[in-house]
């Protein structure tokens, strides 16, 4: 598998989401490589080593244990595909790509809301969920 | 010249009338003004952006993709903004932080209310709000000794009201507010009421039947200038739920409404030009107006002149220029009575989950405590429940990561679907009532010139600001009151109800009023009870600057009544049919 590969599949574990664009994953990728080149790879080599592990999830909670720095991306990995963004080491924010990745923030589906200002929706759609 | 003056008027003047500032007040004397025949009106406005639904999206796409969702993010590309000629930074520092430009080193209490510097004026950024005052909101004095009464009532102004209901485009639910504290209604709403939220309903339900000190608690649909069907040309609101700072439908009304109107009918709008001084004649007449004119390359220095000028910055800006101008104030009270409405919020889970982020940020209010005998030691208050979440203070994005991250041992708590289910199971239950209190008017808070300059080398507004007893007994009531409400919450299910214990934090609401006061005496009042300057009779007051008492509501749609009485007063003098200005 690729590196973009394992990225889509680790993000599907921490995202505890399935159904993720893999475009956007692929934005994501190069988004968190460029600000974390090093730590990056290693989380998903030490994803990749976790293949076959009978609760995958629990097997990494336990590595990111170990591993502060792969940890602190993994954290920041879970935060963009919220909310389209993210913390780079040197604590600035990475701003939200582009409308797609913005409106797609797993965030607001979770509740059953919408990203604001983007609602699509009739008005009164509100009264009901 | 920069601008283009064109033909004079029959008067001699460059304009019959020149306003200054092109928010809500300003657009909508223009607007008035544009009806009658044959008149030469100019507005100037410091802002520079367009009106149109590029310029709406341009906005939209800003704040969408802005890392720091606050009210600037969405106009920091306008023109002005952040370039300090503008009020919501200095130009210095971060460009995304308001009131930067104030100068309050020797504030006793910080006032945490700015203003936008565009052309459409802070309505861009409002939530829509309108609710009346209630008679005793006028009469303060003598209901109970306190403040001051004010020159009108509350039944002169209740056409003004009215019209000014149809042109912003009131949606209200005429049933719940006819009547409320004795302010009366003579028409229904433009509009049924918007639409309630989901959550909205669970607690109207959870609340039914809650008495507090003898006082029903009624929530009732607050009326806002958002479109609950096609009106004036606009959608019907569609939910997007950032009524602040942006609304990307335009179905929440702005003042760029009327300025469109007041160009259709022949209103000259100059943008990106600063008034920066008024020049009085020996008559006390004021007809010449100096301004910088930013469109050009030196920000060149220019004038222009009006038979009747009428003044629609707010309550900073207004008397910041009438103080550098030198103009006359033997009352004193230029600057003075400065008033915001000082509030705060609770914040709880709600016992089931309410759904929030969906639709308008807030549709519902209580009223209840918006008067009573307690405001002669006390101000009242009035309250808001929000459909935003705690998105003042833990906004989702926040709660993610104290449920995702341990900050204090630098690890993961959980990720995968236990996250989700968390993040679904709390950030669904977020609700918040917040209450907004009456201040009164107090000499000592005001507006002066500061020794620092801005960028264009104008003295930056100094306020003095001081929250004294009566406000904070409003706020501590106000908690009080709004800590009761969740402790019915709680006996249903609620929780983890901030803060826990009584605070005098304070944010501000926005809502800058007083400055400019009117009143029937030339000895304590800038203006009359037209707006009209006491002692220069061709100036006219706008906007919530010319405030005598403060309320307890959203001033917007009170200023545009009054703004609407003061432009028809005008009219009646360029009319001849009033005592006129000389020309």
């Amino acid at each position: 598998m690729s590196s973009t590969d394992d990225f889509f599949a680790l993000s599907q574990v921490v995202t505890g989401e399935e159904s993720l664009d893999r475009d956007v994953s692929d934005a994501y990728f190069k988004r968190i490589r460029s600000a974390y080149p090093d730590a990056l790879p290693a989380l998903l080599t030490t994803f990749r080593d976790l293949a076959g592990s009978p609760d995958l999830g629990d097997a990494l909670l336990a590595q990111l244990a170990q591993h502060k720095d792969q940890a602190d991306v993994a954290r920041q990995l879970v935060t963009v595909w919220y909310t389209s963004q993210f913390t780079r080491p040197d604590k600035s924010t990475d701003p939200p790509g582009d409308l797609i990745q913005y409106r797609s923030a797993l965030l607001w589906k979770v509740i059953r809301a919408h990203a604001p200002a983007v609602s699509d929706g009739p008005y009164g759609y509100w009264e009901f969920i | 010249m920069a601008g283009k003056v064109g033909r004079r008027t029959t008067s001699g003047f460059d304009y019959d009338i020149v306003i200054v500032g092109s928010g809500v007040a300003g657009a909508l004397t223009a607007w008035r003004l544009s009806t009658e025949r044959g008149l030469k009106i100019l507005i100037i406005e410091a802002g520079q952006n367009g009106l149109d639904d590029k310029q709406r999206a341009a906005f939209v796409h800003a704040y969408q993709l802005a890392t720091n969702k606050n009210v600037p993010a969405a106009y920091l590309q306008a023109e002005g903004g952040g370039h300090g000629f503008v009020p919501w930074s200095d130009g210095t520092g971060a460009r995304d932080i308001m009131n930067q430009y104030y100068d309050v080193q020797v504030s006793p209490d910080l006032f945490k209310s700015g203003f936008m510097g565009l052309t459409g004026g802070s309505t861009w950024a409002w939530r829509g709000n309108t609710p009346r005052f209630i008679p005793n909101d006028f009469r303060l004095k003598t209901a109970y000794g306190v403040a001051d009464d004010w020159p009108l009532d509350y039944a002169t102004l209740e056409q003004h009201y009215v019209e000014a209901e149809k042109q912003l485009g009131v949606s209200g639910n005429t049933s719940e507010w006819d009547g409320v504290f004795g302010a009366f209604r003579s028409e229904p709403f433009p509009m049924p009421g918007i639409v309630s939220s989901y959550g909205d309903k669970l607690w109207k339900k959870a609340l039914s039947g809650l008495v507090i000190d003898g006082v029903q608690v009624k929530v009732v649909t607050v009326p806002q200038a958002r479109n609950s069907e096609h009106y004036d040309g606009r959608s019907a609101c569609q939910g997007n739920s950032t009524c602040v700072p942006l609304c990307p439908s335009g179905a929440k009304y702005d003042a760029g409404v009327h300025v469109k109107k007041a160009r259709a009918n022949g209103v000259t709008v100059w943008e990106h030009r600063i008034v920066t001084r008024l020049e009085a004649d020996h008559g006390g007449e004021v007809h010449t107006l100096h301004y910088k004119d930013l469109t050009t390359a030196n920000k060149a220095d220019n004038t222009v002149t009006a038979k009747i000028v009428v003044l629609a910055g707010n309550a900073i800006e207004t008397p910041k220029l009438w103080l550098y101008s030198g103009l006359a104030n033997k009352s004193d009270q230029v600057g003075r009575n400065l008033m915001d409405h000082p509030g705060f919020e609770l914040t709880g889970l709600f016992a089931e989950a309410l759904y929030p982020f969906r639709g308008p940020q807030s549709t519902l209010c209580i009223e209840s405590f918006r008067d009573g005998d307690f405001r002669r030691a006390g101000g009242a208050f009035r309250m808001t429940i929000g459909n935003d979440g705690w998105g003042r203070t833990e906004p989702p994005s926040v709660a993610l990561d104290h449920l995702m991250w341990d900050a204090s041992r630098g690890r993961f708590i959980r990720f995968g679907k236990r996250l989700q289910q968390a993040l679904a199971e709390r950030v669904t239950r977020m609700g918040r009532i917040s209450y907004s209190t009456e201040q009164l008017p107090d000499h000592n808070n005001r507006v002066e010139l500061s020794d620092q300059k801005d960028p264009l080398g104008i003295p930056r507004p100094k306020i003095t600001y001081r929250l004294d007893d009566y406000s904070k007994r409003a706020l501590a009531y106000g908690y009080d009151v709004a800590r009761r409400i969740w402790a019915q919450l709680e006996t249903q299910g609620a929780e983890e109800v901030r803060p826990s214990q009584p605070t005098f934090e304070y944010n501000g609401a926005g809502h800058i009023m007083g400055t400019m006061r009117m009143g029937s005496a030339a000895s304590s009042s800038v203006v009359d009870a037209y707006g009209r300057a006491h002692e220069h009779p061709n100036v006219y007051v706008v906007g919530s600057s010319v405030f005598v008492t403060g309320s307890t509501v959203n001033p917007t749609i009170t200023l545009a009544a009054l703004t609407i009485r003061t432009a028809e007063a005008i009219a009646q003098v360029v009319a001849g049919r009033s005592s006129s200005v000389r020309g």
